[in-house]
């Protein structure tokens, strides 16, 4: 310290090298074996000649530079290298990814339905952006009255339909991020089986949510009546897609409690067996009745939780309390099972390689 | 004598930060930042190497046989032990030559262009000795 207490300029660079040291943690571990000591020592001998050239701007501007240089290094040393990952921190992170999810759908349970424009006109145009090359990627999309029309000269009617049920990019993003997180847990729970049939049943309800990926993506998941999918839309919808929405809705319930049933026979999971089963009945037998209700699939209602939340009052109160209901014992379900997939601790020591590069 | 290139040839086109890292080698062996000031000196402070660049350049040159770590420090009473000191390969020397040589004929080819100035330029007052 010099006299005024504040830190000299040698004990910056100390500390700039200390927090480098650190943020090696982004360059896979085998290249941090063999160069990170290297690394630190050149970082070093930048910042004393920068900070002896011109001071604490000088170390500053080094610090700029290499978090650049840190940043396209170590994602591109981390592409050519893959990531390995034993198996059972995958569960774990697949369960930390389950429980992300459950926790991005909270504030879309209140947002979606804000009045239009709440995030700015920016994040609107964005929003629609993508909205209409996703729905141009689709033959045909609806109004809220639910009528077909092409979407070769209607996409901007289609957005004026839509937009004062869509204020923001958030609820598009977000959702997709759950599904993408919701399938990483079930990667988890699938990887986490030790039998064929746990397996099996595993990647079939994966199969099943990354159908409802390709569903919210393909339609458009700004688009407030493609995530409303009643069974009349999905009846109307083309062919491919009119098929992938009630086929994923189906794996996903049913691998669930084939998987939920093999785990709790063969106890193969410990103390979280029942969370599978009682996961997949849920999603199973409730979607199945939620269909003929107007509610598709069980990603689909995270929206429609906020409908109804809108609706409150305007329908009946028995169905809105149902929805409702059904809605959220489905999150507390979803989170055991992330909770419980998150706390893993046993399984073997099996190495994956999702080489990236 | 100088080598055929051919083998060398097939490295090419080289990235800046090898041919940086080749030609401050090619000086002499040099630990990491001492490759990162020559390169800077040689480049006139236009090429800045980072840490994570330079170390990823020499990890891909070390695997291709570019470069290898020298064994002994020029000068171990001057420097500090941890440093790891590198220098260029007969076929790193080869392929710096190689693209030594590609730029060369990239830069007569601009000159025959008239995009420089200087000896053997057709018109050398289009590219600003006309005022």
């Amino acid at each position: 310290m010099n006299q005024n207490g504040s830190p000299t300029l040698q004990q910056w660079i100390t500390r700039s090298v200390a927090l480098y040291q650190r943020l090696l943690i982004f360059y896979p571990p085998a290249f941090r074996r063999a160069y990170g000591a290297q690394l630190t020592q050149t970082f070093r001998d930048q910042c004393r000649q920068a900070a002896c050239e011109h001071g604490l701007p000088g170390l500053f501007s080094c610090w700029m530079s290499m978090l650049t240089d840190l940043a396209s290094n170590a994602l591109a040393e981390r592409l050519t290298e893959g990531y390995t990952m034993s198996r059972a921190a995958f569960t774990r992170l697949a369960g930390g990814l389950t429980l992300v999810s459950i926790v991005l759908l909270i504030p879309i349970l209140f947002i979606t339905h804000t009045p239009p424009f709440t995030y700015g006109g920016v994040v609107y145009v964005v929003s629609n952006s993508c909205d209409i090359s996703a729905t141009r990627f689709c033959l045909q999309t609806f109004t809220s009255e639910g009528v077909a029309y092409t979407t070769s000269g209607n996409v901007i009617g289609f957005m004026v339909v839509s937009a004062p049920y869509y204020g923001s990019v958030f609820p598009f993003v977000a959702k997709l991020f759950a599904a993408c997180c919701f399938a990483a847990g079930l990667l988890g729970v699938t990887l986490a089986q030790r039998s064929w049939p746990g397996r099996l049943s595993g990647g079939l309800a994966l199969l099943g949510q990354v159908g409802t990926i390709l569903f919210i993506f393909v339609l458009g998941g700004s688009s407030f009546n493609a995530l409303h999918v009643s069974r009349l839309y999905a009846l109307t919808l083309p062919q491919l897609w009119g098929v992938l929405l009630p086929v994923s809705s189906l794996a996903l319930g049913l691998g669930l409690i084939i998987c939920g049933l093999v785990t709790f026979k063969a106890g193969a999971l410990g103390g979280w067996k029942g969370a599978l089963l009682l996961l997949g009945l849920w999603l199973g037998i409730g979607n199945a009745g939620l269909w003929w209700l107007q509610w598709a699939h069980p990603l689909l209602y995270l929206e429609g939780t906020g409908f109804v939340w809108d609706a409150w009052g305007t329908s009946s109160f028995w169905i809105s309390l149902g929805f409702t209901l059904y809605a959220l014992i489905s999150y507390a379900l979803w989170g055991w099972l992330g909770f419980k997939l998150w706390a893993q601790k046993t399984p073997p020591e099996v190495q994956i390689q999702a080489a990236l590069g | 004598m100088l080598e055929p290139v051919s083998e060398a040839e097939n490295w090419l086109p080289l990235t800046p930060a090898v041919f940086a890292i080749l030609l401050a080698l090619a000086g002499g062996e040099r630990h990491g930042y001492g490759i990162i000031k020559e390169a800077e000196a040689l480049s006139r402070g236009q090429m800045r190497l980072g840490p994570g660049t330079l170390y990823r350049s020499i990890k891909q040159m070390l695997s291709a046989g570019l470069i290898e770590e020298a064994s002994e420090r020029p000068d171990p009473a001057l420097d500090d032990e941890r440093r790891r000191y590198y220098r260029l390969t007969h076929l790193g020397q080869r392929v710096a030559r190689a693209e030594a040589e590609r730029l060369e004929r990239l830069v007569s080819q601009a000159r025959a262009r008239n995009l420089l100035g200087g000896i053997g330029a057709g018109q050398p007052e289009a590219l600003g000795g006309a005022s």
